[in-house]
């Protein structure tokens, strides 16, 4: 195992650099698209509905393929780790789009009308009253993307990307040991996914602290 | 084994018998007999344990002390090789076997038709051959009066009918021993008198024992050989439904019989 | 470079064999997501907590590890236990095994939300195990979750590019030698996120008409 530290450790930092990278485009991406699907502009809803089909009806590996071998042959150019980041972001915010679009829908009605009363703008509306709330609701779903994204991380070893789960190609290649380098791989994995969950939870935890919509209960 | 030998132990014996949902005793030290083809009403505010009595018999909640016989058997140990051991599954099925049951809320089996529901516990359990468990069924949908609805599902039944085809389930396994757990409870009032019907000629019936819990006493005054007022998970008075009705011979059974009766 | 139509005309017959062995994959994948969920399902209820616990732990592994890792484990590291196994087989086992661990919470949902008095009328009809589980429990169990497990049919489908890492001959493989061959990727790839979409799109219609159609029975 010793032997195999150091290749696994550089491809652990490319699987968190993918992680946390994709993390953020998706969560820019669900947002944006979540509220999008709530707009009063038939195009923009039209657009966000668009962007969310094309994601989830097509499946990361082939959205992968086409961003790192088929748009380089019209001229548009990503390295490896950028095409990763962004594909994985955008599928998993295509999923994240439709957590945040229930959430919304889930908030109160009271609570918009209670905004409308205090003279709010539609804005801070949005802001300050609406997607608080709707947080506490997209925090379970969205630990449980998370996870989903972390493993769609071992897709960019097939396009040649250092990650852990190429870098455990290379060491059973090199080693033929298959059974142990894949098993430490699994156990790996599995860690990063009990981390993530355990973080998400104390989310949950934290943000679910103390709220009542100080109605009839 | 003579008559007499077996009328020497009751057909249900309750011994002691406890049962506490978390700190909250439902059945506390409870002692009761019970004797072939009597047609016993459990009565009492809500909460004195009559369900969970029926429960505990049926065996869907397993007592916390005490001992339940069901002829002389005993429901949670059995012996083996001259220990004495916690029941197994083979030996419950066995207890099990005597005894049927009609839930509050009918508790049919909803995706499959009223025939299905009834011939299913004769054909796996009995092991009847499926043509024969259909005929027992039509004549069972025939005693309770509903031989024309064998092939209609739940849903499609007015609460009276699907209580009596519920009855007429229990009946198709033929137990001795038959449990009612407030059975009109959930009916429109005047959907009552059809199942009440049904339990009228069943109690004219020798060869089965009848518990029956009801919050309407003109049903245990009507049905019943023997009223049991419980409180507490105790049996407070215990005997025949005119003298329990007409004179108590507690304070506490009279007040419980003034406060639902004037209401 | 542009869009070669004529390219793609030529290349369909091709992506028909290829479609063949990814239909393949899914439905048999499909078939064996559904019984091992169903087995891990009923076993997390068994009495014996050893093996609840146990079974728990396998799906939450399986649920936390990524399914490409999978497939290599059981390419790799399978044949040197035991039978080897074609890739179409491999990918199928892993298909089927790592979605048996979302069908399994799906089982679970299902089952949990038959009321208590069902498992009591059962009992009290002296049903045996066997019987309760297969006559009474599963099928109500099964129709108000039929739209869930279609949805991870059309996951797992979406997943099967995955078996072009260990050499099948699925869409996403085909198009990936036939641009190593010619040169042209775009073509060859935009084909398979096409086919990809409008089944993904014709399948999630059908669930939405299923979903309609199970309401309907829980309301009768």
């Amino acid at each position: 195992m010793i032997d195999y530290l150091p290749a696994l450790a550089s491809g652990l930092k490319i699987t968190l650099m993918l992680t946390l990278g994709a993390m953020g485009v998706a969560c820019a991406a669900a947002v944006t698209a979540g509220l999008a699907r709530h707009s009063s502009q038939a195009m923009v809803r039209a657009l966000a509905w668009a962007y969310v089909e094309l994601f989830r009806g097509t499946s990361a590996l082939v959205q992968l393929f086409w961003v790192y071998f088929a748009l380089p042959l019209v001229g548009i150019r990503f390295d490896a780790i950028t095409a990763g980041i962004l594909v994985l972001g955008l599928n998993s915010g295509a999923y994240g789009a439709e957590v945040v679009r229930g959430a919304l829908a889930a908030v109160p009605r009271e609570q918009y009308q209670a905004a409308r009363a205090l003279n709010l703008s539609s804005k801070q509306t949005l802001l300050t009253v609406i997607l608080p709330q709707a947080a506490i609701a997209m925090v379970p779903p969205a630990g449980n993307l998370a996870i989903e994204l972390l493993k769609n991380t071992a897709l960019v070893s097939l396009i040649t990307l250092g990650d852990l789960t190429f870098q455990a190609q290379t060491l059973r290649a090199a080693t033929l040991q298959s059974g142990a380098v894949f098993a430490w791989l699994l156990a790996i994995y599995f860690l990063l996914a009990q981390l993530m969950r355990f973080g998400f939870r104390r989310l949950e935890l934290r943000l679910a602290h103390g709220r009542d919509y100080g109605g009839i209960s | 084994m003579t008559d007499s030998a077996k009328d020497s132990h009751p057909l249900i014996r309750l011994a002691r018998v406890s049962k506490a949902y978390g700190a909250q005793k439902v059945i506390d030290g409870m002692d009761l007999d019970i004797w072939p083809s009597q047609k016993v009403a459990l009565i009492g505010p809500s909460g004195s344990g009559k369900s969970t009595l029926l429960r505990l018999l049926m065996t869907i909640e397993k007592i916390d002390g005490g001992a339940i016989e069901i002829g002389g058997v005993s429901m949670w140990t059995q012996t083996e090789g001259g220990r004495e051991v916690p029941a197994g599954e083979a030996h419950l099925k066995t207890i099990r076997s005597r005894i049927g049951m009609v839930f509050q809320a009918f508790n049919l089996f909803p995706h499959m038709t009223v025939e299905k529901n009834i011939t299913l516990a004769p054909v796996t359990v009995l092991g009847l051959e499926p043509k024969e468990a259909r005929r027992r069924a039509v004549e069972l949908l025939g005693e309770v009066g509903l031989d024309h609805k064998k092939d209609a599902y739940p849903a499609q039944l007015s609460g009276g009918e699907k209580q009596r085809v519920a009855i007429a389930r229990a009946l198709a396994l033929r137990p001795e021993i038959l449990l009612f757990d407030e059975i009109t409870s959930a009916l429109d009032p005047e959907r009552v008198g059809e199942v009440l019907e049904v339990l009228r000629r069943l109690a004219n019936r020798q060869d089965i024992t009848m518990l029956l819990v009801t919050h309407q006493m003109h049903f245990a005054r009507e049905v019943a050989d023997r009223v049991v007022f419980m409180e507490h998970g105790k049996v407070v008075e215990d005997g025949r439904p005119e003298q329990i009705f007409e004179h108590p011979k507690q304070d506490r059974t009279r007040q419980f019989l003034t406060n639902v009766l004037n209401y | 470079m542009t869009f070669d139509w004529g390219f793609v005309y030529s290349l369909l017959p091709k992506f028909g064999a290829a479609l063949g062995v990814t239909v393949q994959a899914t439905l048999a994948g499909m078939v064996l997501a559904l019984i091992l969920g169903l087995i891990w399902a009923i076993a997390r209820r068994s009495k014996n907590r050893a093996l609840a616990i146990a079974v728990g732990f396998l799906v939450e592994f399986i649920r936390s590890t990524p399914l490409l890792v999978q497939l290599y484990f059981l390419f790799y590291v399978l044949p040197l236990w035991g039978p080897s196994l074609t890739p179409l087989e491999t990918g199928i086992l892993a298909l089927g095994l790592h979605y048996s661990a979302y069908t399994a919470e799906v089982y679970r949902a299902g089952i949990n939300g038959v009321p208590r008095a069902q498992w009591e009328a059962a009992l009290a009809l002296n049903l045996g195990r066997t019987v309760t589980w297969k006559s009474v429990i599963l099928p109500q169990a099964v129709v108000p979750i039929l739209p869930a497990l279609g949805n991870y049919l059309v996951a797992l489908f979406k997943e099967t590019p995955l078996l072009s890492a260990i050499t099948l001959l699925e869409l996403l493989h085909t198009a990936k030698l036939i641009g190593a061959d010619t040169f042209r990727y775009l073509e060859p790839l935009t084909l398979v996120g096409v086919f990809f979409l409008a089944l993904s799109l014709i399948a999630s219609t059908l669930i939405r008409k299923l979903e309609n159609a199970c309401d309907r029975f829980r309301q009768g």
